[in-house]
């Protein structure tokens, strides 16, 4: 895949339909002749994502070759002084061609247009007429090219067609209609080329032949989505949408996934519902394009967890309390009780904000908190240190990571990408396809592991490394690489392009910043920063993690608070109480909690004033992933209730605090914040909402070549630049960490994060609640033996702050350690490795 | 001689018969395509002709037209296939009678009757839903939602008689 | 009934004042004689001899709002227009009565844009709406009859506003 061009990409001549175009050398012919020529092939089965096969037929042109003499070379020509053609004698599927020069293609004759309308009307033997029920029915790839190429009439009889099943759950999230398959592949291609889950798959032959899936439980993948999107028919659908709407009743909104580091593109569809009250609501997620960060896909989190959004559980009315109660109060009453809290803590006031809010309510977080005289504004969660790092040595401009390949090498350090970031993995793991060298370095076993240890996938060779350190010893394995590992040292220092991505996995607040540290010498020792395609990346949790870093919040100051309690803190869009065991003793100590919460939860109940806050759909506003690109979202939605975005609930506090007039829109913050904070001078809203032509062209009339994935209309986003690309970096030292101690009898337990938990915004999305794992804990099987527990046995966990009931499991862990998957149970689980004891409730019961 | 030519006329028209229609007493007789209010039909077995496609919102000049579908169950069988109509609603008041819902129709399930007499002293009274469209069970016939044998109604255009 | 079914039949007819007032209120009410567009054409066709409205005591659509007690819009009302429709209403003597007659005076019909009131009730207090594209001259009179019926429910404490 030659296109866009490159500096040193070899053009050749090709000639499609009388007219030459200067292409690149070995770019599918189906790719360039819609990218130069505008020619829009039809396909069925060729994805420009995914391998081309050639199953379909539908893509037959004319192809030729300018004929030229053996001996010297020369053109041959014809009478009239043209060179001559020679043609194939028969027609040639284009998506398994490649541009070379001197190709003829002809799309246009008799022979072409009479092939294409006979391979519809064998397509449509026996597709059932289903168009006006249909899902796909408005955006079908197949209703599109028969409009376009198809027979007018149907020879077939409409009473006699096959009859097969309608209703087949693929899972519990995608619903197969077998009479609609078109038998393409491309779900199974994508499955297995892509995603790495082979978990579809062709079954019996001929016109028997149908999908299957060979999991269990049914269709176990977290890219599932995606597969009805390159869907060229109605035949795979999801259970989320269903009927939902029909394609063009739906407006486009654009906007970011509201969940993790990497950010994605997505486009909520948004149409009018009486159960809503007659209001906009999403109707579906679907993925924008953006190549840098999410090329076509989506997680199914992004795309089937939306209905949090409307939970009917979102709190609604601020609430204040005047003795021991919460209570419902206006707007007015609750504006009142936080300015008098305010004014009355004399200058010691707090902030701590999750990962999840956007900057604009950072800022004007800050100007508050600033405003008061405070200075401490903490970072939610306090395991993820080394955003500085990762602005200073963090992925070079224009990084993407679908240009990484043979040459080039990964190292993923301890993360779990595919539960914290899981289109990063995808990206990755593609990577490693191409050819890049995967090391993945973590206390326990990942599914990345699995993929860094394979020697072969697609027939091709991959090439990968696992390291395993002790628990801890994350920041130790990598400092020491060079030493203790010196092949796989000198494959990551030698490569074209290192990307580093190192995470919290097992690690505490230090634990983690000796990590970032070590993986950023490492970096640049090995000269690995300034360029894009190099450098460090963090899954921190939520989707604006850096943005709290940009802005001035820190996990370090975070800590801070939790020893120095102040008078006010003000908890924004974090859920202390929900994520930490120990959270209830330290924000007991705090005279009073301003919470600005989607949700009641167990932090609002150590507030006195809980101000409700619009979800990302119903506002506007930018994030700042991973990869530091400051992205845009637009308002989709209605506010739920009284709900008001959190930059406008803290603006007019500081209007009655008098701190100035009230700002009116979130794009005048953001306009204040680029002429304050320096990194984000770019940053206007007009110029994050730019586009530029990107490849493959996709979303247009023609959804059977990419799939119904979304062109890009709301914007690229603009990467912020690490320090590193403006000029030198200086390795720093890295600290020693003091590691968890367990005494005789105690387990260390080290959190862990699960794609789909129990959290209180993730759970109002019913549907995938059955992909919700039971909660358990994981230990070796020593421990186990020691302890008298075997699989599924009930036990209860106790740590400071808690204990949790959760079932057992004996898995490939290190002796000593225990996984604790975080947000599984009700009560909150500690988020750092913490000593644990185990005691066994009951035997597992056997069904 | 003008004058008695044009008082002739006169003349002529007070012996002929008023031409005045006593509405609403008398009504004139409607061309048989004449389009008024709309009906939603029902199968012989009083299964719902409507499945919720929407192409009727669609095609509707005026968007007078509100569909929102959901899907049947053989224990909750509102129409064959797997689709119906949860929520139909037309707004009388938008509506321009130009039939184009009926045209769009793949199942023939809306269809514009001679019903015309239609003035309302508030807007809300102006949106039809579903139970004022539909027409009443034909006799003998299960009304919907209801519970049906699986596998019997699996498509959404069958081959199935219209009530009478 | 009251004083009657006690004495016989006194040839006296008794009735409320509410009642005879509103009585004589259906009986003669003349329309205001403008129309806006298409619906216009059967407001004409409702007031000549085939339908006749004075059959109702609508004897003739008076050209001045002095001296009418009916506003019936017939057809789209620009945004151009609004103002002049609100001045011909103010004008108009209580009691005055408005019906909406169309899609398009109702609601804006299939002119869902920036040039038309989308409903004319934007501008004025509408008693009636008649539904029709244009409404044929049996529909506005049954709205007119519609309009009868509110006004035969009216009470004296609703004369005064």
């Amino acid at each position: 895949m030659a296109i866009p061009v490159k500096d040193d990409t070899k053009l050749v001549t090709v000639k499609i339909d009388d007219k030459e175009y200067q292409v690149p050398a070995g770019a599918n012919l189906v790719d360039l002749a819609k990218w130069y020529a505008d020619n829009d092939i039809p396909v069925f089965c060729y994805h420009p994502k995914l391998e081309p096969v050639g199953m379909c037929r539908m893509c037959l042109v004319e192809l030729g070759s300018i004929m030229r003499d053996r001996e010297t070379g020369d053109v041959v020509l014809d009478d009239n002084g043209e060179p001559t053609v020679r043609w194939f004698p028969k027609l040639q599927t284009a998506c398994t061609q490649t541009a070379s020069d001197g190709m003829v293609v002809r799309t246009n004759t008799e022979a072409v247009d009479e092939t294409r309308e006979n391979v519809l009307e064998f397509l449509l033997t026996s597709h059932p007429l289903d168009c006006p029920i249909c899902d796909k029915g408005g955006e079908c790839p197949l209703q599109n090219l028969t409009m376009e190429h198809g027979p007018q009439e149907s020879r077939m009889i409409y009473s006699d067609k096959m009859h097969l099943q309608k209703h087949v759950p693929l899972g519990d999230l995608i619903f197969l209609d077998r009479e609609r398959c078109i038998q393409c592949a491309r779900c199974v291609r994508f499955q297995d080329e892509l995603v790495g889950d082979a978990v579809l798959g062709f079954h019996e032959r001929g016109r028997r032949l149908q999908i299957i899936t060979s999991s269990d439980p049914g269709f176990d993948t977290y890219f599932s989505g995606n597969t009805t999107d390159i869907c060229p028919v109605g035949a795979l659908t999801t259970a989320d949408f269903r009927f939902g709407a029909r394609p063009w009743e739906m407006t486009e909104i654009p906007s970011i996934s509201p969940w993790d580091a990497a950010g994605e593109n997505i486009s909520l569809s948004m149409r009018l519902d009486r159960d809503f009250g007659g209001r906009a609501m999403i109707k579906r997620v679907m993925p924008r394009q953006n190549e840098y960060v999410n090329e076509l896909w989506i997680s199914d989190k992004t795309r089937f967890g939306h209905h949090f959004t409307r939970s009917l559980d979102r709190l609604v009315e601020p609430m204040v309390s005047f003795g021991d109660k919460l209570t419902d109060q206006s707007w007015n009453d609750a504006y009142k009780a936080a300015v008098t809290a305010l004014e009355g803590a004399s200058g010691d006031v707090a902030a701590i904000a999750g990962g999840a809010i956007s900057n604009e309510d950072l800022w004007e977080l800050r100007q508050l908190v600033e405003g008061l005289g405070g200075s401490r504004l903490g970072a939610w969660p306090p395991t993820h240190g080394g955003a500085d790092l990762v602005a200073e040595v963090g992925v070079g401009q224009d990084t993407n990571l679908k240009e990484l390949g043979a040459g080039d090498a990964i190292l993923v350090v301890a993360s779990d990408l595919e539960e914290e970031v899981p289109i990063w993995r995808l990206r990755l793991k593609r990577a490693q396809d191409r050819g890049a060298y995967l090391v993945v370095a973590n206390a326990r076993p990942t599914r990345m592991e699995e993929f860094a240890l394979d020697t072969q996938r697609n027939d091709k060779p991959v090439e990968g490394a696992a390291v395993r350190y002790a628990p801890g010893e994350a920041a130790a394995a990598i400092s020491d690489l060079k030493s203790s590992n010196k092949d796989v040292y000198d494959r990551l220092a030698d490569a074209t392009n290192l990307v580093v991505v190192a995470g919290a996995d097992g690690l505490d607040l230090d634990g983690n910043k000796a990590l970032m540290q070590a993986c950023a010498n490492l970096l640049i020792e090995t000269d690995h920063v300034g360029k894009a395609n190099n450098g460090l990346m963090s899954p921190i949790p939520g989707p604006n993690g850096m943005g709290l870093h940009y802005l001035g919040y820190t996990p370090e100051v975070t800590q801070d608070i939790v020893a120095n309690p102040p008078k006010v803190l003000i908890v924004a869009q974090a859920e202390p109480a929900e994520d930490d065991p120990t959270a209830t003793e330290w924000l007991s100590k705090v005279d009073t909690v301003i919470t600005l919460s989607l949700f009641p939860d167990r932090t609002t109940s150590y507030a006195s004033i809980v101000l409700p806050i619009q979800s990302f759909a119903e506002r506007d506003g930018t994030f700042v992933n991973g990869e530091r690109r400051v992205q845009r979202f637009y308002t989709a939605q209605g506010p739920l209730g009284e709900a008001v975005p959190a930059w406008k609930i803290l603006t007019t506090i500081r209007e009655k605090l008098g701190q100035g007039r009230a700002k009116l829109s979130a794009a005048a913050v953001m306009l204040e914040i680029t002429k304050n904070v320096d990194v984000f001078a770019e940053m206007r809203y007009k110029n994050l909402s730019q586009v530029t032509r990107q490849f493959p062209e996709i979303g247009g009339d023609d959804l059977y070549y990419g799939g119904t994935a979304y062109q890009n209309r709301g914007g690229l986003g603009i990467q912020i630049p690490s320090a590193a690309d403006s000029g030198k970096v200086k390795a720093g030292k890295v600290a020693s960490v003091k590691a968890t101690k367990a005494s005789k009898g105690e387990l260390i337990a080290l959190p862990i994060t699960e794609l789909y938990n129990r959290s209180n915004a993730f759970m109002p999305s019913g549907l995938v609640h059955a992909r919700v794992a039971v909660p358990y804990v994981t230990l070796s099987s020593s421990d186990a033996d020691d302890l008298g527990l075997v699989d599924g046995d009930l036990v209860e966990v106790s740590f400071e702050g808690g204990a949790v009931r959760v079932r057992a499991t004996v898995g490939d862990v290190p002796a000593g350690v225990a996984l604790l998957p975080q947000h599984l149970t009700d009560e909150p689980t500690p988020i750092v490795p913490t000593v644990v004891t185990l005691s066994k409730i009951a035997q597992p019961v056997l069904a | 001689m003008n004058l008695i030519k044009g008082f002739a006329t006169t003349f002529k028209h007070v012996l002929e018969e008023p031409v005045t229609l006593q509405y609403p007493e008398q009504m004139k007789p409607f061309a048989e395509r004449f389009k008024g209010r709309h009906h939603l039909r029902r199968y012989d077995n009083g299964l719902e002709k409507c499945i919720g496609c929407a192409l009727c919102a669609a095609a509707c000049p005026a968007d007078a037209i509100w569909v929102e579908a959901a899907e049947n169950s053989d224990e909750q069988r509102f129409s064959p296939g797997e689709r119906y109509a949860k929520t139909y609603e037309i707004n009388m008041l938008r509506c321009i009678f130009c039939g184009y819902c009926e045209d769009a129709c793949p199942t023939q399930a809306i269809e514009l009757g001679h019903e015309h007499q239609m003035s309302f002293t508030d807007r809300r009274d102006a949106i039809y839903t579903k139970t004022m469209l539909i027409d009443p069970v034909p006799e003998g016939a299960d009304g919907t939602p209801r519970e049906v044998e699986p596998g019997v109604f699996t498509r959404a255009i069958p081959d199935m008689p219209d009530a009478k | 009934m009251g004083v009657s079914s006690k004495l016989g039949n006194l040839g006296v007819v008794t009735t409320t004042l509410e009642d005879a007032v509103n009585w004589g209120r259906t009986g003669a009410m003349w329309p205001l004689l403008f129309g806006l567009a298409c619906c216009a054409i059967e407001m004409m066709s409702t007031q000549a001899s085939d339908y006749d409205m004075s059959r109702f005591g609508m004897e003739l659509n008076r050209a001045t709002p002095r001296q009418a007690d009916l506003m019936i819009v017939a057809g789209r009302v620009t945004r151009k227009m609004a103002p002049v429709v609100r001045q011909l209403y103010d004008q108009m003597s209580d009691p005055k009565w408005v019906i909406s007659m169309g899609d398009c005076a109702s609601c804006g019909g299939v002119y869902n844009n920036y040039a038309i009131v989308q409903g004319v009730d934007e501008i004025i207090p509408v008693d009636v709406y008649v539904a029709g594209c244009p409404p044929r001259p049996e529909q506005l009179i049954h709205g007119v009859m519609t309009l009868h019926e509110k006004i035969k429910g009216e009470r004296i404490q609703d004369w005064a506003s």
